[in-house]
């Protein structure tokens, strides 16, 4: 069955960091996401994913009545915003549940787990 | 046997049969329910089969089979179709059919699926409970029951919930949720917050009779030998809580004549062997305290198994237990102390009666008062409601 | 450079639309991943099954939480999106507006994320 993991999590603390710091922090957690990717690619070769960009740069776009509408910022207005997906083709739910808990952010954030339309 | 009893009693093993070579508990069911009404029709006139068990898996492959040509588009017909194949159209070859209740209990107490749909998926498809007894015995209405248990059956599908028993390794946490789907049928029975009694009591007896399949599947587990245990012994005193008029007795103050010996036979013996494997569990101290009670040990030891349990289940509701068991065996101004001190059991009425009970044996008397009249203004029970009035009157 | 175009629209009215008017709308869409393929700016897409066969996992304290639903319940949930490639964020936002989606719901556009340091294909 095929799901997309959601990765929702708070970027706040460190949005607002000099680059410096947040390359640092990136170091820090890249060899937690990269044995991620490993159990993910085993699980599913075929296995994609996407980082987003902070909300700094998300943008709302809306058509009411034939006119464009832009708003900046995510389009939920919680403190967790949508940081990443992975598309990834497995057995069951319970294989993505345990994928879903080796995420970093899941330890701080949540992870949606939707299957695909079919 | 009436064909309802019949039905009940291997409806678990058939729609557990059924889903294993359809993978559709949905589809699953309906067939088993479709056998229902067939033998409705036909034991009356012909008599109940040899091995009703065996007509009832028969008999529903065929029925799957209908609705299948009647209502699936054809690729899934021919899919569905080859897979029935796996089942023996001859009931003489349906006891060789390995036993699938223990993959559909985890399947119905799945943690991704909604805690009240755990407890109605299992009571309807392990147990056997049509979905009018199940609505009846959560209080909700029928069709508000029906939309739980099919939103429940679709979700299984749609989220990709597997239909086996969980691999070893994750026993340790999919265990607790079936136990916690158990225990919980038997509080609502048992403890009765609103409602008659005498749905009640079926209640009881259901999750005792899961709690033996779950222990006849599991006998190596000793958690599920615990829970069982535990329903048997708390489940022995059901008549002597409740006196002729309706009033809620008190452990110490029972009619120990009306416990229920057999009952107690049985809890201790599956105590015994669970405590025989080695592996402590909440479950078994629990029952443990029963067992305690029932043998009526000093409220010192039950005091030490609740300073035990504590350790595992440091829930409000274990340390006011606890507290409680102190003040009892003698240690009241420390009891008093520890139900003081409690976080989070501000709603809950057994709180202000406890401390209302224990500043009683303490002769302050105005504050008991005013606990008890706490603790009535939150119970919703009648028989509870008496007892605590009783009190109040004779600290008033 | 990519950019994904998360699609939220309230699931309820979805569920009411008569068949014909899904089909209308699953036209709609394939008639947008059409033009935006033709123009070499679509790299994928999917949608996805409804909030309520989603299920939700944390970790706390080393422990596995699984809850039954979406992260949030709210009104519009995300149903869908496309992976687009656009030269600017501006480029991108143009595009989502002629999502089907933007029109009876919002879409939100996010760039992905590149490593500075990765090698771009």
């Amino acid at each position: 069955m095929k799901y997309a993991l959601l990765i929702h999590g708070d970027d706040s603390a460190w949005v607002d960091l000099p680059d410096e710091e947040k390359a640092a922090l990136r170091a820090e957690e890249m060899p937690q996401w990269i044995s991620l990717f490993e159990e993910l690619s085993k699980a599913d070769p075929g296995v994609s994913g996407y980082e987003l960009d902070g909300r700094s740069t998300a943008r709302v776009v809306q058509v009411r009545d034939g006119e464009r509408i832009v708003t900046d910022g995510p389009f939920a207005e919680t403190k967790e915003i949508v940081g990443g997906v992975f598309l990834v083709d497995l057995p069951d739910l319970d294989e993505a549940i345990r994928l879903a808990a080796l995420i970093p952010t899941a330890k701080h954030g949540s992870i949606e787990i939707r299957p695909l339309q079919e | 046997m009436t064909v309802e009893e019949a039905f009940r009693e291997e409806w678990g093993h058939a729609v557990a049969i059924l889903t294993r070579v359809l993978r559709d508990l949905e589809l699953a069911e309906d067939a088993v329910q479709d056998a229902f009404a067939t033998a409705l029709e036909r034991w009356p006139r012909d008599g109940t089969p040899r091995n009703p068990g065996a007509w009832i898996v028969t008999t529903a492959r065929n029925r799957a089979i209908d609705r299948i040509r009647r209502e699936r588009v054809f690729r899934e017909k021919a899919e569905l179709l080859a897979r029935l194949e796996e089942l023996p159209a001859d009931e003489d070859d349906v006891t060789a059919i390995p036993d699938e209740r223990l993959a559909l209990v985890f399947t119905c107490c799945h943690p991704a699926l909604a805690a009240e749909s755990r407890i109605a998926l299992t009571l309807r498809e392990v147990g056997g409970l049509s979905t009018a007894e199940i609505a009846h015995a959560f209080l909700v209405s029928e069709p508000t029951m029906a939309q739980r248990l099919v939103r429940a059956k679709r979700r299984i599908r749609g989220a990709g919930i597997p239909f086996r028993v969980p691999p070893d390794h994750l026993l340790p946490e999919r265990l607790p949720p079936v136990l916690a789907v158990l225990y919980l049928v038997f509080n609502e029975g048992y403890a009765a917050s609103s409602g008659s009694e005498h749905v009640r009591a079926d209640l009881c007896d259901e999750a005792i009779r899961l709690g033996k399949l779950l222990a006849v599947l599991m006998p190596d587990e000793p958690e599920a030998l615990g829970l069982l245990a535990l329903m048997l012994l708390q489940d022995s005193r059901r008549l002597a809580r409740i006196d002729s008029s309706g009033e809620l007795v008190l452990l110490e103050d029972q009619d120990r004549s009306l416990w229920d010996e057999g009952r107690i036979g049985e809890g201790l013996r599956v105590l015994e062997r669970a405590v025989s494997l080695r592996r402590r569990g909440p479950y078994q101290l629990q029952a443990a305290i029963a067992a305690a009670h029932v043998e009526d040990r000093p409220w010192s030891e039950i005091a030490t198994l609740y300073d035990r349990l504590v350790e595992i289940d440091p829930s409000p509701v274990v340390q006011l237990n606890r507290a409680v068991a102190i003040a009892l065996s003698g240690r009241v101004d420390e009891g008093l102390a520890l139900v003081d001190e409690l976080d989070g059991l501000g709603e809950y009425h057994l709180l202000h009666a406890a401390r209302a009970d224990l500043l009683r044996r303490l002769d302050r008397r105005a504050e008991a008062a005013i606990s008890y009249r706490r603790a009535l203004e939150l119970t919703a029970n009648d028989s509870e409601r008496r007892y605590l009035e009783g009190r109040l009157r004779e600290v008033s | 450079m990519k950019f994904m175009a998360l699609i939220y629209a309230d699931e309820s009215v979805w569920e009411t639309f008569p068949d014909a008017e899904r089909q209308a709308a699953y036209a709609q869409y394939r008639a947008f991943a059409d033009e935006a393929g033709a123009a070499g700016m679509l790299a994928g897409g999917d949608e996805l099954a409804p909030t309520r066969d989603a299920t939700t996992v944390r970790v706390r304290e080393g422990e596995t939480l699984v809850t039954d639903g979406p992260y949030a319940e709210v009104k519009e949930a995300l149903g869908g999106f496309f992976v687009l490639e656009c030269g600017s964020l501006d480029e991108a936002v143009q595009l989502a507006a002629k999502i089907p989606g933007a029109e009876h719901g919002s879409v939100e556009v996010r760039p992905i994320y590149v490593d500075p340091a990765e090698v771009q294909p």
